[in-house]
């Protein structure tokens, strides 16, 4: 019942509400963390510190993108200004202190589990903050990199993962037993192969294999395995993630939420049902 | 200076000409000064684009490396350069570089090249610890090389590598839209090959050519095209406004201008002017003379005729229709003007009606006047048409005949006095018959000093025709210049004259009035004479011209002082009384008794009778009653003089306040004669002695006369027989 209320958001809505009006808001200075990540890169994150009672929300931006993109840049925004303790790292990608999206026609030579290392530094970064509640956040494709991250984890801190509007992968026409054989074989030649919502994602062989290996299924695996709770909160009219995707997530044992609707939350007039529902699972996380 | 309307058209179409020509050579040479102008400014204006060219080539240039030099990508090819080719050609290509932008490429640290075959040697660049762009010159081309350092994030003070733009200048300095003022050459610098130049240097070193502006080469013969084009547009121009402003507005003004001097000469059109102009102006100018000439001539012809209407007036006789004197006067300067060009016969004849004086005095003005008419339109009958008739005084007509023989004025001038003679007054009341008198003179020759003495020639004649001997017609004929009586008329003027002014010329003679029973001398009739020349004038001479010309009051007075004098001298003997005849003017006059007053001291001695004639009495019968009652309270006596040689009653004989009554001498003769006449004239004499008035009989001059008139009863005898007037010497004591 209390699965199927949280699903419907009413009560995310109710406790959100009434611990914004009982704690009131606060914003609180961003923080540019520089992390060496080894072998010559560093990463870039923005770190708003928020209050220490409640969860620290690591956000994992989508795949290629950058905190800058606009949804991340709001929900950032607005989670500081609730004071929400916020991590929003920039995955390097392979770039000393990348900052902005990296196109799809870029050469790629990082690989999904170098992603998956480098978020795992930021927890450990966390770590050593002294948060103790770590929430993962992902948006599109960074929420399974949060989800697979969750699975992979064995740090208690992390209690919990909330993908937004958590994108299906398309079928891929990849060969995958070739690019597994090539990036075994330790190709570099640069290939131009679809790789999840790039048409034409340019990269060596591992680079390229190392993301189309993870497909829906291996998604799904990475959910049932999650030892933490997984929520899923989800555009109603998001076309791309359609009713037979959320049935899966919620049989895979993540909380679907829907936003009526709400397509991919880039409309702001979605952003705060969205705020709503993370603010809620913070929460109810904390 | 007067110029004409032509003229002045021409001066300013020449003018303006000419004011056109100052202008276009002053504009074109302005146009050549402002080419210079242009020229110099187009200079300049190429060397500013070309500095500005640069400044934003590398202010655009600077913003782009350091893009490039953030660029994450070049940070991954510094981690990684396995594929930098690929970036060096894919990606880079992606910034949608110009395509002045000859190569983009990375190095490490240290400085070298990521690339393996570097064609532009960027490497000196990096030298450069300032990163200022500089021009370098290789392979015969200028390249602009700029480069930025690639920091690395999370050490300020480290550099990841470096980002440099190789640019080729020339097509670098060419904007977009092309360079406006200059015009670069094929080689943009004259630099050596190996040359470097640093940037601030490098607006310095473009060559180029200011560009040849179009604007500018075409603008002078554009407007050397166009003045000769507006100076021949002006010409025409100025030849339509010429012949327009000629055709339209100077011909209908010389039409105005001839019109008005024809109106000044007397030779326009009436009605004005009949072509209507073009121009609306003029044209109400037009219309505006021609109804003002029209309103012009209406009064002209008013004031013609009213002039006509005045020369009428001024020139004619109300009374009678005939011309007047004013008219005489002109027609005769007129025909003495005309003598002296043509001379032509000239003949004059004067009417005149006698004793009209007492005809106006006893029938009054407006019989007179009826008389005067009547006369005036009997003569008009006589005269041909065209032949001009004159009322020269009050009852004195003239008539002038040119170019008329002496027989014709004369058979003319004896028409009318027939006519007149038939012609009946009597429905008028006039019981006597109107006499008049005829002077006809002629001029033959007609010569212009011949016709000056015309008029005193036909006068002489009238005054023939006046005396009662003579018949009433008198033709001019030179011996009655010799005449006494014709002398004594036009000297009798002067010495009238004389007498009132001076008392000069008057001769006093006194003619006995004697009692008839004793024959005792009663008292002296005064006469008065007027001595010319040592001879003396008879009244009828010298009365005539004081009866005309109004001076009978005046002459009186002038009797009056001659009488005061004898009287002084004691020409009179004491106890005879004097008679002293007064004209009716002096009877009405207002200072009568005045004049009267000094012979009041003498009336102790001498009784003193004043004559006045009946018709003086009628004229004015009241006034003249109520003078000569206060006359007789003052001692005077009254004599009625000439009683029944007039037109007076006995009626008013009755109302008259008279002491004496002097029968006149026609009378006497007639109640001397047995007749039915005789008998009654002498009833009359009865009659009147019955009142008690004292009665004279004049014209005794015979026994029998003085018999007769006793035996009637006459009181007093006057004539011949009793005494002839005669001056009177001072009597000797």
């Amino acid at each position: 019942m209390i699965k199927r209320l949280f699903a419907t958001g009413k009560i995310a809505a109710l406790l959100a509400l009434s611990c914004l009006l009982v704690q009131g808001a606060g914003a609180s200075l961003a923080q540019t963390v520089l992390l060496n990540l080894g072998d010559g890169v560093h990463g870039r994150a923005q770190y708003h510190a928020g209050r220490s009672d409640r969860p620290v929300v690591l956000f994992v931006h989508d795949f290629l993108a950058a905190p800058s993109a606009p949804v991340v840049d709001a929900l950032a925004r607005r989670l500081d200004r609730d004071g929400v303790a916020l991590l929003v790292p920039t995955l390097s990608l392979g770039i000393v202190a990348r900052r902005d999206p990296l196109a799809c026609e870029a050469i790629h030579t990082h690989i999904f589990e170098q992603d998956l290392v480098e978020l795992r530094q930021w927890v450990d970064w966390l770590l050593g903050k002294g948060r103790t509640r770590i929430v993962l956040v992902g948006l599109r494709y960074g929420g399974w990199q949060a989800v697979a991250l969750a699975g992979q984890l064995l740090s208690p801190a992390v209690q919990a993962v909330i993908m937004i509007s958590p994108q299906t992968p398309p079928p891929s026409d990849a060969d995958l037993p070739a690019l597994r054989s090539a990036a075994a074989a330790g190709a570099r030649d640069l290939m131009r192969q679809p790789v999840w919502h790039c048409p034409s994602y340019v990269g060596p062989a591992d680079s390229i294999y190392s993301y189309v290996n993870w497909d829906a299924a291996k998604l799904m695996q990475a959910v049932k395995r999650s030892t933490v709770a997984v929520r899923a909160i989800v555009g109603g009219r998001d076309k791309r993630l359609d009713a037979g995707w959320r049935t899966r997530l919620d049989e895979a044992g993540a909380l679907v939420q829907l936003v009526p609707d709400a397509t991919s939350f880039r409309d702001p007039r979605h952003l705060g049902s969205l705020l709503e529902l993370i603010v809620a699972s913070l929460i109810i996380e904390g | 200076m007067r110029m004409s309307l032509s003229g002045l058209i021409t001066l300013i179409v020449v003018a303006g000409v000419v004011l056109f020509a100052a202008l276009g050579g002053y504009t074109y040479f302005q146009v050549r000064s402002l080419n210079v102008h242009m020229n110099e400014e187009y200079a300049a204006a190429a060397q500013q684009e070309i500095a500005q060219s640069v400044a934003r080539v590398l202010s655009e240039e600077r913003k782009r490396v350091q893009t490039i030099a953030a660029w994450d990508e070049a940070r991954q090819q510094l981690g990684t350069s396995d594929y930098y080719d690929y970036w060096r050609t894919q990606r880079v290509s992606t910034l949608e570089l110009p395509d002045y932008v000859v190569g983009v490429e990375l190095y490490e640290r240290g400085g070298n090249a990521l690339a393996v075959d570097v064609d532009i040697p960027f490497t000196p660049t990096l030298r450069n610890r300032d990163q200022r762009p500089i021009l370098v010159r290789e392979r015969g081309r200028d390249y602009l090389l700029l480069s930025r350092a690639i920091a690395h994030p999370a050490e300020p003070d480290a550099t990841l590598g470096f980002a440099v733009l190789a640019l080729d200048l020339a097509e670098a300095l060419v904007p977009p839209g092309g360079l406006r003022y200059a015009a670069l050459d094929s080689r943009v610098t004259t630099l050596p090959e190996k040359a470097r130049v640093a940037s601030s240097e490098i607006a310095n070193k473009v060559r180029y050519q200011v560009q040849r502006n179009d604007q500018i080469d075409q603008f002078q013969p554009l407007v050397e095209v166009a003045f000769v084009n507006v100076v021949a547009a002006m010409i025409i121009l100025l030849l339509i406004i010429y012949f327009g402003i000629t055709k339209l507005i100077g011909r209908p003004l010389r039409q105005l201008s001839g019109h008005i001097d024809g109106l000044r000469n007397e030779q326009s059109q009436s009605g004005g002017i009949g072509t209507p102009f073009v121009i609306g102006e003029l044209e109400k100018v037009r219309r505006s003379f021609n109804e003002y000439q029209s309103r012009l001539e209406v009064v002209h012809r008013g004031l013609n005729r009213k002039n006509r209407r005045l020369w009428k007036l001024a020139h004619h006789d109300p009374l009678t229709g005939c011309l007047n004197r004013r008219a005489f006067e002109d027609d005769w300067k007129h025909i003495l003007e005309l003598a002296s060009k043509s001379p032509a016969g000239v003949s004059l004849i004067l009417l005149d009606c006698n004793h009209f004086k007492a005809i106006n005095d006893t029938y009054g003005h407006n019989v007179g006047d009826e008389v005067l008419k009547g006369i005036a339109s009997t003569v008009r009958k006589n005269l041909q048409r065209g032949d001009r008739l004159y009322r020269i005084s009050s009852d004195e007509f003239a008539v002038i005949f040119v170019d008329v023989v002496r027989d014709q004025a004369s058979d003319i001038a004896k028409m009318c006095l027939s006519s007149i003679q038939q012609h009946g007054f009597t429905h008028l009341g006039v019981r006597e018959p109107v006499r008049i008198s005829i002077g006809v003179a002629h001029s033959m020759s007609g010569e212009p000093a011949d016709l000056k003495g015309l008029y005193r020639r036909a006068n002489v004649a009238m005054f023939r025709a006046k005396r009662p001997t003579e018949p009433p017609l008198a033709i001019y004929t030179p011996d009655m210049e010799g005449s006494g009586a014709v002398a004594l008329s036009s000297r009798a003027v002067s010495a009238v004259d004389e007498a009132i002014a001076h008392g000069q010329n008057i001769c006093m003679n006194y003619q006995p009035v004697r009692r008839l029973s004793d024959r005792v001398l009663a008292y002296h009739e005064a006469l008065v004479r007027l001595r010319v020349d040592d001879r003396l004038v008879a009244p009828e001479e010298f009365f005539l011209q004081v009866e005309s010309r109004h001076l009978d009051a005046e002459f009186d007075n002038a009797v009056f002082a001659a009488l005061l004098r004898d009287l002084e001298r004691g020409l009179i003997p004491e106890g005879q009384g004097l008679s002293i005849n007064m004209s009716g003017a002096s009877v009405v006059a207002s200072d009568l008794e005045e004049r009267l007053e000094p012979f009041r001291r003498y009336l102790p001695r001498h009784s003193l009778l004043l004559e006045v004639t009946e018709t003086t009495l009628i004229s004015q019968l009241q006034l003249a009653s109520e003078k000569l009652s206060r006359l007789r309270g003052r001692g005077f006596q009254i004599a009625l003089d000439d009683f029944g040689s007039g037109y007076s009653s006995l009626r008013y004989l009755a109302d008259m306040p008279v002491d004496v009554v002097k029968f006149d001498i026609s009378l006497v003769h007639a109640m001397c004669e047995d007749t039915a006449r005789g008998r009654m004239l002498q009833k009359l004499v009865g009659l009147l002695k019955e009142p008690g008035y004292k009665l004279v009989a004049e014209g005794v001059e015979s026994d029998a006369i003085a018999a007769v008139t006793q035996q009637l009863g006459f009181d007093f005898g006057q004539g011949y027989l009793l005494g002839r007037p005669q001056e009177l010497e001072p009597v000797t004591a």
